[in-house]
């Protein structure tokens, strides 16, 4: 795909029209399925209190490990806490995870990318061999030592996996700088005299934008999933607050007694998980018309 | 092609270099001093203060790490603070495990994915493909290390069929070795699977509206010699590419499902390595995980060169 | 069909082929870690040990109940003034490398582990002045000062005698040689250690493996997978929430022990210059903390009732255990009454923890008993490395300390609670308690001694510098076709006795 195409199709007549991405977008069955995937697991974090029957830090001593039962939907785990509570509670730490990770990686990634595309020389050169190292290492393993290095909590987790994350987009920026560099209307831009930063922000970043969208729908569904895995090696939410990869965690020793434990945070992961990857195939085929 | 060859290598080195100092640099600043995680129970000062020494952690980080490029370049991965044991041996023990598990892993993923990838683009817009693309979904969207504690849970732990982890060496057992490996190997290729069959999809249909497959249509040539000889041979060469680099990926997919299924391997020996704050571990591990990453991005860039004529120069 | 059946019958002659090719017979462990350096001087681990029982004798051995028995010592006798201790050693043994044992590898072993650089002995062999060889058989340790638990400490690391040969080598960790039943062949690191019978062995009859094999299986699940699908023969601490599997499976036999060990939470208590804790401040706080929490339910809830609720560092099952202080039961309302007395109504506790899954289920067990009184708990989790660094450093309000106990109650009361104790970085020092520890450390009379160590409970009890919580016990899973399996309150496997059932 070219930026021109992308340019194009972001500038079609008619907001929702059938030409536009946006169009395109809504009438996409997958992306309407993912939107609303996430935006029910959105509303479930912000309502937790609303929505949970109990406390998610409750224990009932006399309530331990049971199953799944009319008072407690979803069984209770190894401290007689609820699951279900746990569950939507759980949300929150997944989906901040995500967001906010993605967030990190995109305000560090992208200025990084663009200015390597745009002013090429020593910058580009520091710039891209740094990324290539990056991207050299194992993305879990680097999580792991920064989530290590920063110390267990959800704050550090999503550092840690923000800036595992950024090498992708400083290389997806950097290149689709370097191709909207070209364009005619940025050659205009800089004849008129525009400066550098005016010329970035007004006529490069809106034209690379959307494969970077795209990405950072898809990146969102790998930090969810990192997240959870940080929390399921001890390096995410601290105890007793619920995140879906530390109650994985705790049930694995109960695998026996206990499934029903191990069974919900999962499908949770799955189902949101599924929900951005989704929404991130249904705007990269909107953004990228090819058939 | 030399001179292609060339110019990688000119790049990688120097990245190979800056993972070595990321990667120390990281280490060091890493909080709790391993001197104290080593002493264990026992803590007087004295052997805190002698283990320090031991281990060179008193110099400054210059010097440190001057001192292991010194030995990296001469081949010695240095000593593990934990085992004492060399940690080239412990490589040299893990790496077999993992690639075993990586290969297992990535037939099973193109075992999945290239056929499933051609029925769905053969089947366009029917159930087939659309199951497909459910699949691949799923395929994706599954953290790995649940689905390992899914598959422990039902094949292990309510059908006893399969042993819930541990690992038994390839010439001990053959048999149980591979009884073993089964869960891991499909648990760490599920992802990739999913992606091999994404891209042989959408690779398949483009090939298959490109105009020699349409001669070879028009000259009446069997759909399935049309299928095999023509499509899937130019179909796959973008898969070829993407499943040498998924080799890669898969390292750090292994991280966690080593520690699902307690399989001593390379991604074991990081985890131990970053908890146990065995410095010299982690920083060969990651090396020779960077190492082989640049390797097989090489290697994909060859493979995609040697197959795709345009290329060739 | 065919090609179905085919495949059960390969995969049930597949075990049978696997039995049959094994003619030596192998005992298989799977331990939970991967021993340090294995070496009695410089290891400092469990698992070391562990494995060590099976490699390496010790100048005298602990029984079942504790008490001493000989092993390379066949005697011992204390001067009057207890001053000094003569060794009878075992005649006609010689180490694994097939160098004799005598008095002269006696004194070799205690001069190695006095000096030896990162030697781990020197504190438990402090009270050690010299030794004499008298003749080639019999060995004196001169004392600085009367010591009672010197016996014990020659019970453990400190009484294994490696070969004299090898300990001069700078690799002896990497090729171990001592006097023992098995002698090492083959260490692969995080994976296995495999020891071979040495047939030269002074007790060797009695050994029915002709080989032992570790294997380190970090989760204690899997280990049990493994010990129940055969691929091992004792599986060691199996999980207190899987000892049902245990019970329910004919072909397995559980084996249990009392432990020594304690898990505890320890007050930062001293330092008042630096205080900002309440519960630094009044014991009366940390009463009631005590009194805020059910033992019984954290053991309960967290270890399945298996283990032993308790409120002293030394365990009941130890003979020096004082019954004259019961754990008191859980009180809220006199807890409440406690910190009403001190004028505070919401109290603030930061507990400091090694992020394990067990200690940070016991931590929130604990935060939300003490919420009921009106503790506002924070928990803090650490990765080891830093968990530890602010332990050493004092720097932390309540930690859940795990203490591996010893045999004799000196070593852990006097770590832990004399001012200058090698584990006392809460900072607590009271000179009272101090000289009625080092009273019971003179004492030669057990029956004194227990007296002695009865009032020193009492102090500790009443300043409660940490609050006992538990006492772990020893679980290990075995195949029911070994026999002979003991476990020991140290939780060692002691191989004598062990053999395949005929």
């Amino acid at each position: 795909m070219s930026a021109p195409e992308v340019a194009a199709a972001s500038v079609g007549r008619g907001w929702l029209g059938r030409k536009t991405a946006a169009g395109r977008l809504i009438r996409e069955p997958a992306a309407i399925l993912g939107g609303f995937i996430i935006f029910g697991f959105v509303l479930a974090a912000l309502l937790a209190p609303a929505l949970a029957p109990y406390d998610p830090n409750a224990s009932d001593w006399m309530a331990i490990r049971q199953a799944p039962s009319a008072a407690h939907w979803f069984g209770t785990d190894d401290l007689g806490r609820d699951v279900l509570s746990r569950v939507i509670y759980g949300a929150r730490a997944s989906l901040a995870a995500g967001f906010l990770s993605v967030g990190i990686a995109l305000v560090i990634g992208l200025p990084f990318g663009m200015i390597a595309g745009y002013f090429g020389g020593v910058a580009d050169i520091v710039i891209s061999r740094l990324t290539d190292a990056l991207l050299a290492c194992p993305f879990l393993v680097l999580a792991i030592a920064l989530a290590a290095f920063l110390g267990p909590s959800l704050q550090n987790a999503m550092i840690a996996i923000g800036i595992s994350a950024m090498p992708v987009f400083v290389r997806l920026a950097r290149g689709q700088t370097l191709a909207v560099r070209q364009e005619d209307y940025v050659s205009a831009a800089w004849s008129v005299g525009l400066s550098h930063p005016k010329i970035l922000t007004a006529y490069i970043l809106p034209n690379i934008l959307p494969p970077i969208i795209v990405q950072a729908a898809l990146t969102t569904a790998i930090a969810v999933l990192a997240e959870a895995s940080l929390a399921f090696l001890g390096l995410g939410q601290l105890p007793p607050a619920p995140s879906w990869g530390s109650m994985l965690d705790s049930a694995r020793q109960f695998l026996v007694e206990a499934p029903w434990m191990a069974v919900w945070p999962g499908l949770a992961i799955v189902v949101v998980v599924i929900g951005f990857n989704m929404l991130g195939d249904a705007l990269n085929d909107a953004l990228n018309p090819q058939d | 092609m030399l001179r292609f060859l060339a110019g990688r290598l000119a790049v990688a080195i120097p990245t190979l270099l800056l993972v070595s100092v990321l990667v120390f640099g990281l280490q060091k600043l890493l909080p709790g001093d391993p001197a104290l995680a080593l002493a264990g129970e026992d803590r007087s000062p004295e052997v805190i203060a002698f283990l320090r020494q031991k281990y060179q952690f008193d110099q400054p980080l210059l010097v440190q790490y001057w001192i292991w490029l010194k030995a990296f370049a001469s081949g010695d991965l240095g000593t593990s603070v934990r085992t004492g044991l060399p940690i080239g041996a412990m490589v040299a023990d893990k790496l077999p495990v993992t690639i075993e598990l990586s290969i297992l892993s990535m037939l099973i993923a193109l075992g999945i994915g290239v056929p499933a990838g051609v029925a769905a683009a053969l089947n366009r817009g029917t159930i087939v493909d659309y199951l497909v693309g459910v699949l691949g979904l799923a395929g994706l969207s599954i953290p790995s290390f649940w689905f390992g504690i899914m598959l422990i849970l039902l094949f292990s732990v309510t059908m006893g069929l399969l042993p819930s982890g541990g690992y038994t060496p390839f010439f001990e057992s053959p048999w149980g070795n591979l009884k073993t490996m089964l869960l891991p190997s499909i648990v760490l290729g599920s992802s990739s699977a999913a992606i091999i069959m994404r891209h042989t999809r959408s690779s398949m249909l483009t090939v298959l509206r490109q105009d020699f497959v349409r001669t070879a249509r028009a000259k009446g040539l069997p759909e399935r010699t049309v299928v095999v000889r023509h499509a899937l041979r130019n179909g796959l060469i973008p898969v070829v590419t993407l499943a040498t680099l998924q080799l890669g990926q898969l390292l750090s997919g292994a991280v966690l499902t080593e520690q699902v299924f307690g399989i001593p391997g390379f991604g074991k020996m990081i985890v131990d390595g970053v908890f146990g704050r065995d410095y010299a571990v982690v920083q060969a591990v990651v090396m020779c995980a960077a190492a082989f990453f640049l390797l097989l991005s090489l290697l994909a860039d060859l493979a995609y060169a040697a197959l795709n004529p345009r290329i060739r120069t | 069909m065919r090609l179905r059946r085919s495949l059960f019958a390969a995969l049930a002659v597949a075990p049978l082929l696997a039995l049959s090719s094994a003619h030596a017979t192998t005992l298989r462990v799977g331990i939970q870690d991967d021993p340090d350096a294995l070496d009695p001087a410089t290891s400092g681990t469990y698992i070391g040990r562990f494995v060590f029982a099976a490699m390496c004798d010790k100048l005298v051995d602990i029984g079942q109940d504790l008490s001493i028995v000989p092993q390379l010592a066949e005697k011992w006798t204390f001067a009057d003034d207890q001053k000094s201790v003569v060794f009878t050693l075992r005649k006609g043994v010689s180490f694994q490398d097939g160098t004799p044992f005598d008095a002269a590898a006696v004194k070799f072993n205690i001069d190695r582990m006095q000096t030896m650089k990162d030697s781990r002995r020197k504190a438990e062999l402090a009270a050690v002045a010299s030794v004499d060889v008298l003749a080639p058989d019999q060995v004196r340790l001169n004392l600085k000062e009367p010591f009672a638990p010197l016996l014990s400490v020659l019970s453990d690391r400190a009484g294994m005698m490696v070969s004299p040969v090898a300990g001069a080598k700078e690799d002896f960790s990497a090729n171990p040689v001592c006097v023992g039943p098995y002698k090492f062949v083959e260490r692969k690191s995080r994976d296995l250690i495999r020891l071979q019978k040495d047939a030269s062995y002074w007790d060797a009859a009695r050994y029915g493996y002709d080989e032992v094999l570790y294997s380190y299986i970090p989760d204690s699940t899997v280990r049990l997978a493994r010990v129940r699908a055969g691929d091992l023969d004792i599986a060691e601490r199996i999980a207190p929430t899987d000892l049902k599997t245990v019970r329910d499976d004919k072909n397995l036999k559980l084996h249990s022990a009392p432990g020594l060990a304690v898990s505890h939470l320890m007050v930062k208590v001293g330092e008042p210059e630096k205080a900002n804790s309440p519960l630094q401040k009044d014991a009366r706080l940390r009463r009631a903390f005590e009194l805020s929490i059910d033992r019984n339910v954290i053991n309960r809830v967290a270890f399945n009732g298996e283990y032993t609720a308790d409120n002293q560092m030394i365990p009941p099952s130890d003979p020096f255990y004082p019954k004259s202080h019961p754990a008191p039961a859980r009180d809220v309302a006199a807890a409440k009454k406690l910190m009403a007395e001190v004028g505070a109504t919401t109290v603030p506790v930061e507990i400091t923890f090694e992020n394990a899954l067990t200690d940070a289920r016991v931590a929130q067990i604990v935060q939300s008993m003490a919420k009921e009184a009106g503790f506002d708990v924070k928990l803090l989790p650490l990765e080891t490395a830093t968990a530890i660094q602010r332990y050493l450093a004092g720097n932390f309000e309540m930690y859940i300390g795990n203490w591996s106990g010893r045999a004799d109650p000196d070593p852990t009361l006097y770590a832990f609670f004399a001012c200058n104790g090698g584990q006392n970085f809460n900072k607590y020092c009271n000179k009272d308690l101090e000289g009625v520890l080092n009273a019971a450390r003179a004492e030669g009379d057990i029956a004194k001694r227990k007296q002695l160590y009865d009032k020193a409970t009492g102090i500790y009890l009443a300043d409660l510098p940490t609050i006992p919580i538990y006492h772990p016990n020893w679980f290990f899973a075995a195949r029911a076709k070994v026999d002979g399996v003991v476990v020991y309150p140290d939780g060692l496997l002691r191989l004598k006795g062990v053999k395949p059932a005929s």
